[in-house]
């Protein structure tokens, strides 16, 4: 679905991202991890399209990500971002329904016939019915989170790229978002490349994680081969103790109270 | 969408009927709406035929070559501001972006008064020359901005702000100085910047008017695109638009707009700014709403704009770009004060 070969960035002199070989296929559930600056964002913005590989390539489906027209790609990939839904001055159904700009003729006219019918399920599956009409710049964080992941929902791609999309969102939304997405997954057997911050979500969610660090792959499987103490203890240089999930079994991180102070005494 | 375009568009274009027919009426001499109406209904074609002349022929003489070509040049010279400003404010996503914020007006004021100053303004193509010039420089400004700002085949809009700013202020600088030195009594490069109406005939309406109606289509055709920009840069291109043409389509059609009106009539301030503003007030934030009702609120607002430039002190003409001021920035001042009150009222 998703290929990167050798694909690498470099802003100015500084190299974000090193020749990343990398193939993600359709289904899959990728998290990408890593530190701090270590290449995670950049490699979003690779293949999403918006900026170019300056060596190497990304290609969607076999064909360069370049070669895409916005609107082609568009209707293919939709990307959910950090900062999520803008607090903008348009109704929560409006917002949802320029998901579907990327299937518009000239005339402004959908193929698709119920529209209407699709968005109305949208926003009854994310708890919208109620805000349909309300602006999106009177809604709260969470709300518009919600908002940003029902208009990726009427973009209908079949890869969704997530940036950290729980970031601003409390444990209860974050949750909630996680299981949205993975029921979307179930149900349209989308591919999703999602960059995540909280190691233990991306255990309990990916099927497959990938490790950068300094703008390069360290390490790419399952959460159970990717999350051992060594790794993040190299990677995040942190002391982590790792349990397995009482229910599920899947790794989970906790981190040791001593871990700064160990560093400082040895002078790191 | 269509219905709320057609109620709004409706009730504006109506009342830029009724604001044609009452300020072909005032002036010199005061002439009743009836007969204006019927001295320019006789002149469409299909309905000359019913309409038997009743009225005075002079007053026929100071409709069709007076009154009629400056009212409607002042419609489309307003028009064509406002929708330029709703197009750079819809690109740079700056409410205090208006068709000058790029130093266009700047660009064709510094090419104006360098006619003056010189004594050449009728020099090369006769009464056109002046118009002719400050359109090529206005245009200029905006490729040496773009020039400025532009980064790797990108143009962020923070360095076009910027770099607007910086040609506004040494352009201006220009101006001021040539104003400075010319030895005239009656400054007429300043007259020139204050913008004005007057003694413009047939032609020159005859040539904005299929300008104006392109540039209109070409920003209004861009409309959704422009919405979907309201989220944010990135986010439009991940829905489908390609960001960096619609910049450089929306801003290109603004800038040539806004050329053609300051070259015809000087620089007008505030109604670029304002009549955008207005319309977002009234009808929301979309911009296939804001494009169209922007130029019909323009339009309206110059005509009585010019309406009390030419009558309110007569024989003495008040530049226009001061009345646009003196109007436009209070009743801006109360819209915003209204709104905010509604905020306020609504509670949480």
């Amino acid at each position: 679905m998703i290929e990167a070969i050798g694909a690498g960035k470099a802003y100015g002199g500084v190299t974000a991202l090193h020749g990343l070989d990398w193939t993600v296929r359709e289904g899959e559930w990728w998290g990408i991890i890593g530190p701090n600056g270590s290449g995670k964002s950049t490699l979003m913005r690779l293949l999403s399209g918006v900026e170019r590989a300056s060596s190497g390539m990304i290609r969607v489906r076999g064909r360069q990500v370049e070669d895409y027209g916005r609107k082609e790609l568009s209707r293919m990939m939709a990307v959910l971002q950090q900062e999520g839904m803008m607090p903008v001055p348009y109704r929560v159904r409006e917002v949802l329904e320029m998901g579907r700009h990327p299937y518009l003729n000239w005339l402004g006219q959908d193929p698709k016939e119920n529209v209407d019918v699709m968005i109305d399920g949208i926003l009854e599956k994310l708890d919208l019915l109620d805000l349909a009409d309300r602006h999106v710049d009177e809604l709260s964080g969470g709300q518009r989170q919600r908002v940003a992941l029902g208009q990726v929902m009427a973009q209908e791609p079949q890869i969704l790229l997530l940036d950290e999309p729980t970031t601003f969102l409390d444990i209860h939304y974050q949750q909630q978002f996680m299981e949205l997405v993975a029921e979307w997954r179930d149900e349209a057997g989308i591919t999703v490349v999602a960059v995540l911050h909280d190691l233990n979500l991306a255990a309990l969610y990916c099927d497959k994680l990938l490790v950068l660090r300094d703008g390069r792959a360290v390490s790419m499987g399952t959460p159970e081969d990717m999350l051992t103490s060594e790794r993040i203890r190299s990677v995040y240089d942190v002391e982590p103790v790792i349990v397995a999930h009482p229910v599920y079994g899947a790794p989970q991180v906790l981190l040791s109270k001593a871990a700064l102070k160990r560093n400082e005494e040895e002078g790191n | 969408m269509s219905k709320k375009l057609a109620g709004y568009g409706g009730i504006g274009l109506a009342l830029l009927v009724l604001t044609l027919l009452v300020c072909l009426g005032i002036g010199s001499v005061a002439l009743p709406v009836k007969d204006i109406a019927l001295i320019v209904l006789h002149r469409l074609p299909g309905v000359s035929g019913l309409i038997h002349p009743t009225w005075d022929p002079s007053f026929e003489q100071i409709i069709l070559k007076v009154r009629l070509p400056r009212v409607l040049l002042g419609m489309l010279v307003g028009a064509a501001l406002a929708v330029a400003g709703s197009g750079f404010q819809g690109v740079l996503r700056n409410p205090l972006a208006d068709p000058f914020t790029l130093g266009v007006s700047s660009g064709s004021a510094v090419g104006a008064s360098m006619l003056i100053f010189f004594g050449l303004q009728y020099s090369l193509i006769g009464a056109w020359t002046l118009p002719a010039v400050a359109f090529v420089t206005g245009a200029l400004t905006l490729w040496g901005v773009m020039a400025l700002a532009r980064e790797r085949g990108k143009i962020p809009t923070n360095s076009l702000i910027l770099s607007g700013v910086v040609m506004q202020s040494f352009l201006g600088a220009v101006v001021s100085f040539l104003t400075a030195m010319s030895k005239e009594t009656v400054n007429e490069i300043l007259y020139w910047t204050m913008g004005s109406l007057s003694l413009r005939g047939w032609s020159y309406t005859a040539i904005l008017l299929p300008y104006f109606l392109a540039g209109l289509l070409l920003v209004w055709s861009r409309a959704r695109s422009l919405n979907l920009l309201a989220l944010g840069e990135r986010q439009a291109a991940h829905l489908g638009v390609n960001v960096e043409g619609l910049k450089l389509t929306v801003l290109l059609v603004s800038t040539l707009l806004t050329a053609a009106a300051v070259s015809m009539a000087g620089v007008i301030g505030f109604v670029g700014l304002v009549i955008p503003h207005v319309v977002r007030l009234i009808a929301g934030s979309d911009y296939r709403l804001i494009v169209p009702l922007s130029a019909i609120g323009g339009g309206i607002f110059m005509v009585w704009a010019d309406t009390i430039a030419r009558s309110l002190l007569a024989p003495t003409e008040i530049p226009l770009g001061v009345v646009t001021a003196f109007v436009g920035a209070p009743f801006f001042g109360y819209l915003l004060y209204r709104s905010k009150k509604q905020r306020k009222g609504m509670g949480a």
